[in-house]
């Protein structure tokens, strides 16, 4: 009889440490699920963060361009063209 | 017969258009050159600012174009955000069970330690007294 108690008491113990253990690694595996996918989105950020980076130095690049066009000293032959096809003076 | 003419003289008609709209190129004029053909004239400073607006012109389209494009990729960076803190608070609350669940798992322990001091007590008494009897 106190051999079965002790069993039974045993046997409760387990039950407790695996039910413990069970929970613990089911923590731990969406913790790292989590990590992962905060990972992943970081990478997209940082995509698009490159992406406005080179947006802002190609507005910048447009901008130096421009003053450039316009410091220019301007031919006769540049004028014509222009007026006869502004579109292609860009 | 008839057919022929008009297609002759639309032919002859288009033909002498085409030739006209090529000949009105823009063309430099000194002063007292004679004209041509009708059409504007303008001093080269003005020219010059026609030239340089329509640069700009361009060039802030342009850029505009590369605005919506930037306005657009900080509106997914925004929701990719979002997205993150949605995530990081169904982790919050995962662990917030986690860690209901160990404490009540260590309150379970707890009684359990009890009970198994008491039988350990009690059979230990038992055995003592079955030793002396």
């Amino acid at each position: 009889m106190e051999y079965l108690i002790g069993l039974l008491v045993l046997a409760l113990g387990g039950l407790l440490w695996n039910k413990k253990r069970a929970d613990n690694a089911e923590a731990l595996n969406q913790n790292l699920d989590t990590k992962n996918k905060v990972i992943d989105i970081n990478k997209l950020i940082n995509k698009d963060q490159t992406q406005l980076e080179a947006e802002r130095a190609k507005r910048e690049m447009l901008e130096a361009e421009l003053k450039a066009k316009e410091g220019k000293d301007v031919t006769q032959e540049d004028l014509l063209k222009f007026l006869d096809k502004p579109d292609d003076n860009k | 017969m008839l057919l022929k003419k008009i297609f002759l003289s639309s032919l002859i008609s288009l033909t002498i258009i085409s030739n006209q709209v090529w000949a009105e190129d823009s063309v430099f004029l000194n002063k007292d050159d004679k004209a041509p053909y009708s059409g504007y004239l303008l001093p080269k400073e003005k020219v010059l600012e026609l030239r340089n607006n329509t640069l700009e012109r361009d060039t802030l389209k342009l850029q505009n174009d590369s605005l919506n494009r930037s306005v657009t990729r900080q509106d997914g960076i925004i929701a990719k955000k979002d997205q993150q803190l949605t995530l990081y608070g169904d982790q919050m609350d995962k662990m917030a069970q986690v860690a209901y669940s160990a404490q009540s798992l260590n309150n379970w322990e707890k009684v359990g330690y009890v009970a198994l001091g008491i039988i350990i007590t009690g059979l230990a008494i038992k055995g003592a007294h079955d030793l002396y009897k």
